[in-house]
Order: C-alpha cells, then sequence, then structure tokens
C-alpha cells in the first residue's frame, strides 16, 4: 500500500474532521450542529465495531491457548466462559433485566471494589518504601505527607484541629499552586498536541514518517 | 550475613505488614470501635447548600462512578439523596457512566425506596434521566435545554413529567452535585466548571474521591466550585449531620487504623534507615 | 529541547530487555482516540518503543483497553517491523486487547506482567486510579519503569515507584521530542512562550489584585 493510504488519507481525514468540530464548537450553526452530532455518532459506531474486532482477537488468543495447552490455560476456558455468558445473556435479556443484574452484581462489582479496595495496600508498600529521611527533598516530601497524613486520619483530627488546619495550609498553599501549574502546562501541551495532530505533524500514531526523520 | 534488628524495621517484608494491615481493617469493619470525628467546614457547606435551597427548587445530581468507588462514594451520595428527599425539593438524576444506572438502582430504587421511605412520587418529586453516551456533549447541551434527553430512563417524555415543569435550561436549576471519580476522562468535575460554571456561573457542587481533591481544589479556591467533600471522611461526616450512621461512619475507624498503620510503618522504617546509618558511623 | 531523562531513558529500558532476555511492555493506556492528545502521545511513545524493540531484537508486549485503538497499534507496530526489516519478529499477540474496564486491564496487565517477567515497563498515556497498582507491581517485579501522565492526581503514584516520571506537558512533548522533527519542536517552543506570557499575567494580576485593583480579573471576564 502506499503512503498516500496509509498516511496521507488519514491525516488528511484528520484534518478534515477536526476543523469541522472545531467550526462547529466555537461557531455553533445549524448546519454545522448536524454535521458535528453525525460526526460524533459514526465515532461511537466505530467504536462499537471495534469492540468486535477486539472480542474476536480476545477469543483467538484464549481459544489458541486452549487448543496449545499453554500457559494457563484453565483461565483462558474461565475467560471465554465468562465473556460468553455476559454476552449472551446481555444481548438475549437485556441489561436490566434481573438475571443480569444478578450476574453483574455479584460478579463484577465485587471483583471491581475489591480492586479498588487493594489500592491500600499498593500505597502502603510505596510509602513505607519511599518515605525516609534520606536527603532533603526526601524531607521536603516526608514532612508535609505526615502532617497530611495525620489530618487526613478522622481519629487523630478530632483530638486536635491544628492537624487539620496544617493539613488545609498544604493542600491550599503548596498543593493547589503547585497543581495550578501543572494543570496550566498540561492544557498548553493539549492544545499544542491537538494541534500537531490536526496539521498532519504528530505522526508518532501512524509509525511516523518515512526516513529522513 | 544475619539481619540486626535495624535491617528488619527497614525492610519489613511486604507480606507482614499486608496480613497486619488486612487483620486491622477487617476488625474495623466487622466491630466498629466508634472512634470519634470531626465535622469539616467542607462536608458543613455542602449541606448548607442543600438546607438552603428554595422550596421547589430544582437539584441536577450527576452519577459519575461505578461499583469500584462504591465504598468510598456510595454511602455520602445515600446520605446526600437522604437530605435531598427530606427537603421539598425536585431531584433529576442523570449519569454519563455507563455503571451509573446500576448505582442508580441500588443506591436510590432498592436501598432508599424513596416513595415508601420519604413519601415523595417519581415523576413529581424526582427523575432519573438514564445513561446517554454523550459525555461532554450531552452536558453542553443540558445546560442550554435540559429536555435534550427528551425522556427519562424508562421512555416516558419529560415533557410529561411534573418533575420538569419549568426547568428548561441551568437557570432553572439551583444547584449541580456530581459524585465523581474521573479527573479528566467521561464527567469529571473539570467537564462542568467548563460547561456549567464557568460559562453560566451555575451553583456547581462536587463529591469526589479523597485523592482527587488536590486536583478539584483550584476550581474550589477560585469560587467555581462551591463545595468540594471528599468521600471518605465525608461519608461518616454527613451521615452524622442527616442522622443516618451508616457505612460511612463504620469505614471511618477503618481508615484511622489504615492511616496509623501506615504512619507506624513510616516511623519504623526511618528508626530502622537512621539506626543503620548511624551504627555504621 | 532540554532533555527529558524520562523519554531518553527508554532506550535503556529496551536494552535492558534485550540484555535481560525478557519482555518489555509499552502501555499506552486507558484513553480512547477520542480522548485526544494524551492518547495520541501515548501512541507516539509506543510507536517510538516499538521501532527500538525491533532494531535491537527485544520482545515488545502492548496491552490495550480501548478496542479502537486495537486496529491502529496493530497497523502502526507491523509496519514498523516491515521498515525495520524484522516482519518475521512481529506476532499479532503481542498487541493484546485486554478489556475497556479498567479493573479488569489493570488484573489482566499484572497477569502478564508476572507470567512474562517483564524487564521494563514503560507506561505513557492516560491512567488513572490504576496507575498506582501499575506501577507497584512492576516495581514489585523489578522491572524498570518509565511512566508518564497528565491526570494530576495520580503523579505522586508514579514518582514514587517509577525509575523516571514525566509529569503534565513533558508527556504531551514526546512525539515532538521523540521525532527531533523542527516543526514539531517550533510547537513545543511556543507553547513556552505562552506559558511565559500566563507567568507574567500571574504576576501582574496578583501584585494589582493584591493593591486593590481587579483590571486583570475584570479583562479575563472571571
Amino acid at each position: 500500500m502506499s503512503t498516500i493510504i496509509k498516511r496521507d488519507v488519514p491525516l488528511a481525514l484528520t484534518f478534515l474532521i477536526g476543523v469541522v468540530l472545531i467550526f462547529e464548537w466555537f461557531i455553533p450553526t445549524g448546519v454545522g450542529d448536524t454535521v458535528g452530532s453525525a460526526i460524533r455518532e459514526w465515532g461511537v459506531i466505530i467504536g462499537s465495531f471495534a469492540i468486535m474486532v477486539g472480542a474476536v482477537g480476545l477469543y483467538g488468543r484464549h481459544a489458541r491457548n486452549i487448543q496449545r495447552k499453554g500457559t494457563d490455560w484453565l483461565f483462558s476456558v474461565w475467560t471465554i466462559f465468562i465473556v460468553s455468558l455476559f454476552i449472551v445473556v446481555g444481548i438475549s435479556l437485556g441489561y436490566q433485566n434481573i438475571n443480569y443484574q444478578w450476574i453483574y452484581i455479584t460478579i463484577y462489582q465485587p471483583l471491581s471494589a475489591s480492586m479498588y479496595g487493594a489500592i491500600s495496600f499498593y500505597i502502603v508498600a510505596s510509602s513505607y518504601r519511599v518515605l525516609r529521611l534520606k536527603s532533603r527533598e526526601a524531607a521536603a516530601l516526608l514532612v508535609p505527607a505526615t502532617i497530611l497524613l495525620l489530618a487526613n486520619t478522622p481519629l487523630i483530627s478530632s483530638m486536635w484541629g491544628g492537624f487539620s488546619a496544617s493539613g488545609s495550609w498544604i493542600m491550599s498553599v503548596i498543593t493547589e499552586p503547585a497543581y495550578r501549574g501543572i494543570m496550566i502546562g498540561t492544557a498548553l501541551g493539549t492544545l499544542a498536541t491537538g494541534l500537531r495532530t490536526l496539521l498532519g505533524m504528530e505522526t508518532g500514531w501512524l509509525g511516523r514518517k518515512e526516513e529522513g526523520e | 550475613m544475619s539481619q540486626t534488628i535495624w535491617d528488619r524495621l527497614e525492610n519489613i517484608p511486604r507480606q507482614a505488614y499486608y496480613t497486619v494491615l488486612l487483620i486491622l481493617l477487617c476488625y474495623t469493619l466487622v466491630n466498629p470501635l466508634g472512634l470519634p470525628i470531626r465535622i469539616t467546614g467542607e462536608t458543613k457547606e455542602l449541606y448548607n447548600l442543600i438546607e438552603e435551597l428554595p422550596e421547589d427548587g430544582v437539584v441536577l445530581v450527576d452519577i459519575a462512578f461505578g461499583p469500584g468507588a462504591m465504598p468510598e462514594l456510595g454511602p455520602i451520595f445515600k446520605a446526600v439523596m437522604v437530605h435531598m428527599f427530606e427537603r421539598p425539593v425536585r431531584v433529576i438524576v442523570m449519569t454519563l457512566y455507563t455503571d451509573g444506572p446500576q448505582m442508580y438502582n441500588q443506591y436510590v430504587t432498592t436501598q432508599l425506596k424513596p416513595g415508601t421511605s420519604f413519601d415523595k412520587m417519581y415523576g413529581v418529586d424526582y427523575c432519573f434521566l438514564g445513561y446517554s453516551a454523550g459525555g461532554i456533549t450531552t452536558m453542553a447541551e443540558l445546560a442550554k435545554n435540559m429536555r435534550f434527553l427528551e425522556t427519562d430512563v424508562e421512555g416516558t417524555p419529560l415533557d410529561e413529567l411534573k418533575v420538569m415543569d419549568g426547568v428548561n435550561d441551568y437557570k432553572d436549576v439551583d444547584l449541580v452535585i456530581t459524585f465523581s471519580t474521573s479527573s479528566g476522562g467521561i464527567s469529571s468535575p473539570t467537564d462542568w466548571v467548563l460547561q456549567w460554571a464557568t460559562p453560566y456561573d451555575a451553583p456547581l457542587a462536587c463529591v469526589v474521591l479523597k485523592m482527587m481533591m488536590p486536583t478539584v481544589s483550584p476550581y474550589y479556591g477560585s469560587g467555581q466550585v462551591l463545595a468540594l467533600v471528599p468521600g471518605a471522611g465525608g461519608s461518616a461526616e454527613y451521615e452524622l449531620l442527616v442522622n443516618r450512621p451508616g457505612e460511612g461512619l463504620s469505614s471511618t475507624d477503618a481508615l484511622s487504623v489504615a492511616h496509623l498503620t501506615v504512619i507506624a510503618l513510616m516511623i519504623f522504617g526511618n528508626i530502622g534507615f537512621f539506626m543503620q546509618k548511624y551504627g555504621r558511623k | 529541547m532540554k532533555h527529558l531523562p524520562g523519554l531518553d531513558a527508554i532506550d535503556e529500558a529496551v536494552g535492558r530487555a534485550v540484555e535481560m532476555g525478557r519482555p518489555i511492555m509499552s502501555n499506552p493506556g486507558l484513553g480512547t482516540l477520542r480522548g485526544g492528545p494524551v492518547t495520541i502521545a501515548g501512541l507516539s511513545v509506543t510507536a517510538y518503543v516499538a521501532r527500538q524493540a525491533a532494531r535491537k531484537g527485544a520482545k515488545l508486549i502492548i496491552p490495550i483497553a480501548e478496542a479502537e485503538l486495537l486496529p491502529v497499534v496493530y497497523e502502526t507496530v507491523r509496519e514498523i517491523y516491515v521498515a525495520e526489516g524484522v516482519p518475521e519478529a512481529f506476532e499479532p499477540d503481542q498487541i493484546q486487547w485486554l478489556s475497556p474496564n479498567q479493573w479488569a486491564w489493570t488484573c489482566a496487565i499484572q497477569g502478564l506482567a508476572e507470567r512474562e517477567k517483564v524487564a521494563a515497563n514503560v507506561m505513557i498515556g492516560s491512567f488513572a486510579a490504576e496507575a498506582m497498582i501499575l506501577a507497584e507491581t512492576f516495581s514489585r517485579l523489578k522491572a524498570f519503569q518509565v511512566g508518564g501522565l497528565t491526570n494530576t492526581y495520580q503523579i505522586p503514584f508514579f514518582i514514587a515507584a517509577c525509575d523516571y516520571t514525566l509529569i503534565g506537558d513533558e508527556m504531551l512533548a514526546a512525539g515532538a521530542y521523540l521525532s527531533g522533527d523542527p516543526e514539531q519542536v517550533s510547537t513545543i517552543a511556543t507553547e513556552d512562550v505562552f506559558k511565559i506570557l500566563f507567568v507574567a499575567i500571574i504576576l501582574i494580576g496578583a501584585i494589582l489584585t493584591a493593591a486593590g485593583s481587579n483590571t486583570i480579573l475584570s479583562l479575563l471576564g472571571m
């Protein structure tokens, strides 16, 4: 396939669609709104087809693993079973159906909540490893972290309001301005990257230009 | 070479402190210790915003969390909904999250049962607009036209719902409350600031994960967000304010215990580090 | 452009994977193409890692969350392997669509990392609450890690667990930095000009507001 099809056509489409959507956002018109809505709908439809592609790939990969009796092939059997269960029940009965709700609440919800809860263990491990008074920079991390930990411990902050006040001070005077700076930088970076993508300069996601780069 | 006690303090195996943490958390969740808590100004601000709503005021509630955040945002969502159901206000619930309808079913329909527990009628006092896939676009459209979604979750036209009487755009909404786990994804507080608070000066309150507080606090500091409440800790405080003890209060002890464990580990680790350092000298 | 140690370290990460005979994982994150520049930046870095892996003979694993990225990444990486003259080294299974669900995707990556004994991990893209879990998992495996994200509240977790971290717009400059293309670098320079302008407005605004004047606030329409 020539580079025109592989690179130039996608870049041209990116530019055209980007310009249309920017135009629609900043200069609201009836035609612009209609075209913009249509483009967004196409995006949703393409995304849905992509899920089908992904699902086929997932089934294929796990089926090959089962056939070869590869690493942890029993988990591949389980994966295919669970994915199929959700698909069959969801499509045939609908997501509002009590049976779908049951498998959602008994399987998916607890797993999701458990993974979220597991974050706390990882944070403990990370804090224990990182918060050591090894240097001035480490002290700059350790001291505010300790004050904030104490401020956010309901038992400790109820004993003395000073912890909460100190914690609030650290958040509003040190953390907030730092985050504001990062957010401003990120916003500018987002704008620049968006512009580069629209103008076809950012081609990393297409695998880059041919040699000369 | 055998390990000294300072080596051991500095290198406690993760299996050990994971086990200790697990036991402490399980114990405090099953047997709450009743440790004292203090109601913070942040939680009181949200409470006051709802208390001061006019009679027949309209609140738009955005569910932007899923099962993963249920332990942290679920209890405060319930407590805030209880508060609103106890007041003569209209509540319009929406969600741009795929898990949002499940959260609504679980907390409002199944647990709170507004029809029987609060004498509130669906369609008259509250309604649920269901899930919309549009993300920030839907949010922007709703500010201009509150009937943009046309029907509620059951397909009833919004024009037929008494709760939507006189609610046409952002001007008719007295408060927006978002319960969000998202910092930059779908239905994040930033999106609400961008689409409602900044262009229209709409009153916006955010209930977020504790770890998201630093991200949203710049908007709170500038007045674009009127109240900013963390789920962890805020749940317990709000339950106390509405006098409905629940999961929030019972998990506060676990929160205290977890934090104290981290502080203890930090102390042990630093003691081990310093004793090794000065011991070598 | 000033050196970004995090991006310079990607070559080191690939080299380490080759030396240890273990794979390198390049993770563009949870975002969609509709999510915009963050995902584009992540894909640019993934393409760069793929090129280095193809050149040096490292085994590459790319976990995908959003299915719409799968055909893009697949085609990009396959073309890179062909361009580097090693089409036979490309395996379709090295690009795996796992799940769009945040936690299922995280679990799958943890499992992959443990089974494959990943030597290096480059995760630059859109990450949310799972950032801590992923970073700690690879840290436990003693994998060399380069992280980058724009989600401000996850930055501390990456800093704690990764060897190198790219914060905010450093990550968004990845595409320009790795290409070295003067046109792209010029957009970074333009960004810097605007940053200086904003800093000036902030300073002047702070001084004026402290002196009791709301000129800047009125001008900015707040």
